[in-house]
């Protein structure tokens, strides 16, 4: 287990280094000067002096590995400099925002948790009948609804109607509801045929048929001795899912006004805000990164009939 | 084969679905009653029938005629990125599992740092470089979809690169890129035409989130996504304005998950495009029916 840990933390620098290099990067490909941008924001006078001072300060000068080099130590720091549009520090701005972002991403993890045990147990117990096939349904549905799409269509015929849900911003229960369900749904979608067919392999091994010859009731077999077994694969498959989370939560925030990081993203597309998307895109990666460390890590804990420290193919 | 994959019902409704799509899609200018972007004020928002099939939207815009050119517009576009990314993936993937060692290394460090970003977050970063805009959010659905080719393609590359037949084609001459072209390649195609139907649906749906988000197409674009985000001023008055392009998304993507889980379960008996939720029935035959319990 300490090799495989070191292992896998070893090949997460170069990676990490990557995901630095190119988010370094964008400020090199787009066009403009970031001196010159920042210069016209403070109002200081675009003279070939102040921007030598501005280009220094913003470790700007020398060859392009010495400047990638610059910017690494000052994000290391904390430091991803100042947003072109607010002018506020981008790391302040970012962490004032991420966590409407997790709450959102927490919400429709629970639902897609939810849902999917839901239908993959149901499926799993009753397969072939008419609760299976709605299972498949609601997967094949989950699958192909755009999110936003989804959003729109609760919005309009949820929350309208219903003097309780709320679908502007934040604030409680009744804010995250709709929401948290847009997220959940259609990820919930895979893991429920997933987690059928898993069930249904179990359900089928020997230790299942002595629990039940023990005399266990059916509830106990299911809940406590196939379950555990039959959630084990779906664990590597969870490490794409919190992609997909991170991910939809930009569609998400923009359905429902939602404060978070990828409404902020999003907007500095628009304003052509390069330091924060740089700040965004570090922040999503090294959260996916981390959680995807966490899913390995935790997998091979789970499940000691895997070879540790085995090098992975494909 | 054909005969297995054409009874089974749901492969056959994806074809439907996608054949009456590509249909729609080429003949939207003959099908067409009315120009989709010229805008027309004194004609918004007028409710389905004569003239108008489905109505007007906000701008005035005949909706039936925009519905059939936005079939043009998200599948056209899908299928320029699905071949911008075949043409990057599979030699990629060819090149890696082939060569190793360095090249491999590379190609793969590559393929990692793109995956550590979640999917849509690589693809703002890449707008974010760029600027929103049609061609721009092409490019970073391309950028970003070649990796699973050449992941999956290395990965039957490696699978097949010690079989005896390859060693024998070696003996009797064959090097490098005849090999690779007639030993090698015959072999990936089938999982990648798998995953690149399955993708399309992925694709359409992708590009039509950016489009939604006011990143991909732009007006006066006939295309679904922002018709949709058009439409959101509307919502409760003229519901269809955004329920009809939805419907036509979610219709789109279903039919192409459809065929490619068809495809999957027709041409990919060893399973290299990925587990297939519905193979679980061939694996297991006799599953025992689970009736009743506490």
């Amino acid at each position: 287990m300490k090799r495989y840990l070191l292992n896998r933390l070893l090949i997460l620098i170069p990676v990490m280094l990557g995901v630095c290099f190119i988010t370094f990067l964008m400020v090199e490909l787009t066009p403009g000067d970031p001196a010159e941008i920042i210069l016209l924001k403070r109002d200081i006078g675009v003279t070939p002096e102040a921007l030598a001072v501005a280009r220094r300060q913003l470790g700007m000068e020398g060859p392009v590995l010495q400047r990638f080099i610059n910017w690494l130590g000052r994000a290391a720091r904390g430091d991803l400099g100042y947003s072109y549009t607010s002018g506020e520090a981008v790391a302040k701005e970012i962490f004032r925002r991420l966590p409407a972002t997790l709450e959102l991403a927490a919400g429709g993890l629970l639902v897609m948790l939810f849902l999917a045990l839901s239908l993959g147990i149901l499926a799993a117990l009753f397969p072939r009948t008419a609760i299976d096939h709605l299972s498949r349904l609601t997967a094949l549905l989950g699958a192909s609804l755009p999110s936003f799409y989804l959003g729109l269509l609760l919005i309009c015929y949820l929350a309208v109607p219903s003097p309780y849900l709320q679908v502007m911003g934040l604030g409680g229960l009744s804010h995250l509801l709709l929401p948290s369900l847009t997220l959940g749904f259609g990820l919930a979608a895979v893991y429920a045929r997933l987690l059928r067919s898993s069930l249904l392999e179990v359900l089928q091994l020997d230790f299942i048929r002595a629990a039940r010859a023990r005399g266990l009731r059916e509830a106990v077999v299911i809940g406590k001795h196939a379950l555990r077994n039959a959630l084990i694969p779906l664990v590597t498959v969870f490490g794409i899912t919190v992609g997909g989370l991170l991910g939809g939560t930009v569609v998400v925030e923009q359905v429902f006004a939602w404060p978070g990081v990828g409404r902020l993203a999003v907007q500095a597309i628009f304003d052509r805000d390069i330091p924060v998307i740089q700040g965004y895109a570090l922040f999503m990666a090294l959260i996916y990164v981390l959680v995807n460390l966490a899913v390995d890590i935790s997998y091979r804990y789970l499940d000691p009939r895997i070879k540790l420290g085995r090098k992975e193919t494909g | 084969m054909g005969h297995r994959f054409l009874r089974d019902p749901a492969s056959l409704t994806g074809f439907l679905i996608v054949g009456l799509l590509l249909l729609t899609a080429l003949f939207a200018p003959l099908l067409a009653p009315h120009d989709p972007e010229p805008v027309s004020l004194a004609e918004r928002l007028l409710a389905p029938g004569g003239e108008y099939p489905l109505g007007t939207d906000g701008l005035g815009r005949c909706l039936f005629s925009r519905m059939l050119y936005g079939a043009r517009v998200t599948l056209g576009y899908a299928f320029v990125v699905l071949m911008v990314t075949l043409f990057v993936g599979i030699p990629a993937g060819l090149l890696a599992g082939y060569c190793g060692g360095f090249i491999d290394g590379v190609i793969m460090r590559l393929v990692d740092i793109i995956l550590a970003f979640p999917n849509l977050v690589f693809a703002l970063v890449v707008l974010g470089i760029l600027g929103p805009g049609l061609l721009n959010a092409m490019l970073a659905l391309a950028m970003l979809s070649w990796v699973s080719y050449a992941r999956i393609v290395r990965g039957i590359v490696l699978s097949i690169k010690e079989k005896e037949y390859i060693a024998a084609a070696r003996v009797s001459g064959s090097r490098g890129f005849v090999l690779i072209w007639r030993h090698v390649l015959p072999n990936v195609l089938p999982p990648v035409a798998i995953l690149a139907t399955l993708d399309l649906g992925k694709l359409v749906l992708a590009f039509s989130t950016l489009s939604f988000l006011g990143l991909g197409a732009q007006p006066p674009t006939p295309e679904w996504g922002m018709m949709i985000n058009d439409a959101r001023p509307f919502m409760q008055t003229f519901p269809r304005l955004m329920i009809i392009p939805g419907a036509a998304i979610a219709l789109t993507v279903l039919g192409f998950n459809l065929l490619g889980d068809g495809l999957r379960d027709a041409l990919d008996p060893q399973g290299y495009a990925g587990p297939a939720d519905r193979r679980e029935e061939t694996r297991l035959p006799n599953a025992p029916a689970l009736k009743g319990g506490a």
